[in-house]
């Protein structure tokens, strides 16, 4: 038979390992410790008081919602403030539209970059086509029929700019999201 | 009618003042916390206050230690800052006219 203390500290551990050793490792000397004190202050066996402190997963949820933001807006790493916006698109409206365009913005900076990449290999392919019956700032399975091509291979610093351009965008938007989610966290404990 | 999830957002709005409340009477942890805020009534679990504590001590509100000397095992001791004695004072003004405002609205009799 498992010892549920043992079971439940382990579980919220590994459910912690984003953190610091030093934090991670204080936090489950905490919880330890309210665990013993309680089973002795109110003689309850030890069920009931990993119950009343919930689901191990959960508490290490709340231990790390607020840190993620805290950490990425910090360290300003676009990547993982990206993905903490997103994960709070369910519960706010603003989380969902700044990931939205974040995401966009960042997509972008692709599409630009694989322009500039691909117009040596496939110059046919990319280019900006502006006709009659067609626009298009893009890379095409078949080169288009219409149109006349205006960049030539002045499209590869275009696409740079643009895509360096939209990645500003994106990190400013990121940045910024992240500052006022972490605010709104903060406000709602 | 359920209310339960419009008691669960008042608990949440109340814990961090009930918090600081309570550790600025008396440098204590994580237990002594939880028994003072629930004397009366359920306001914090004990799986929201702990982080709520982590937080709290990393926004500088909160000091802790560790001590080793009066139990089996050690325990987390939390104190008020400078930076969360000023907002425990702020919080708490602000409750006491909120307290006052909701009385008058929701309380009033006639």
């Amino acid at each position: 038979m498992t010892n549920p203390l043992a079971a439940y500290l382990a579980t919220l551990e590994r459910a912690l390992r984003s953190l610091p050793a030093e934090e991670r490792a204080s936090i489950i000397a905490e919880i330890r410790s309210h665990i013993e004190d309680s089973m002795a202050a109110s003689g309850k066996p030890i069920e009931d008081v990993l119950d009343s402190l919930g689901d191990p997963l959960e508490l290490a949820s709340a231990y790390l919602d607020q840190r993620k933001l805290e950490d990425a807006v910090v360290r300003s790493a676009h990547g993982t403030l990206l993905i903490a916006i997103l994960e709070q698109a369910g519960r706010s409206l603003v989380a969902a539209l700044l990931g939205f365009f974040a995401l966009f913005f960042y997509l972008c900076m692709v599409a630009f970059a694989a322009m500039a990449v691909l117009k040596p290999i496939i110059p046919q392919l990319v280019g900006l086509w502006w006709g009659p019956h067609i626009f298009a700032f893009a890379i095409l399975e078949k080169a288009p029929t219409g149109g006349q091509e205006l960049l030539g291979y002045a499209i590869i610093p275009v696409a740079i700019v643009l895509g360096v351009g939209s990645f500003l965008a994106g990190r400013a938007l990121t940045r910024v999201g992240g500052r006022l989610l972490l605010r709104k966290t903060q406000v709602l404990g | 009618m359920d209310i339960a999830p419009w008691q669960a957002q008042l608990r949440k709005g109340a814990a961090e003042l009930v918090v600081l409340a309570i550790v600025g009477r008396k440098e204590c942890y994580g237990l002594q916390i939880l028994e003072q805020a629930n004397a009366a009534g359920d306001i914090v679990s004990d799986g929201a206050l702990y982080p709520l504590l982590n937080r709290l001590e990393k926004d500088g509100k909160l000091a802790s230690r560790w001590v080793t000397d009066d139990a089996a095992h050690p325990r987390k001791y939390y104190q008020l800052t400078a930076e969360g004695t000023e907002t425990l004072g702020a919080m708490k003004s602000a409750w006491v006219s909120f307290r006052i405002a909701m009385r008058d609205v929701v309380e009033k009799t006639s």
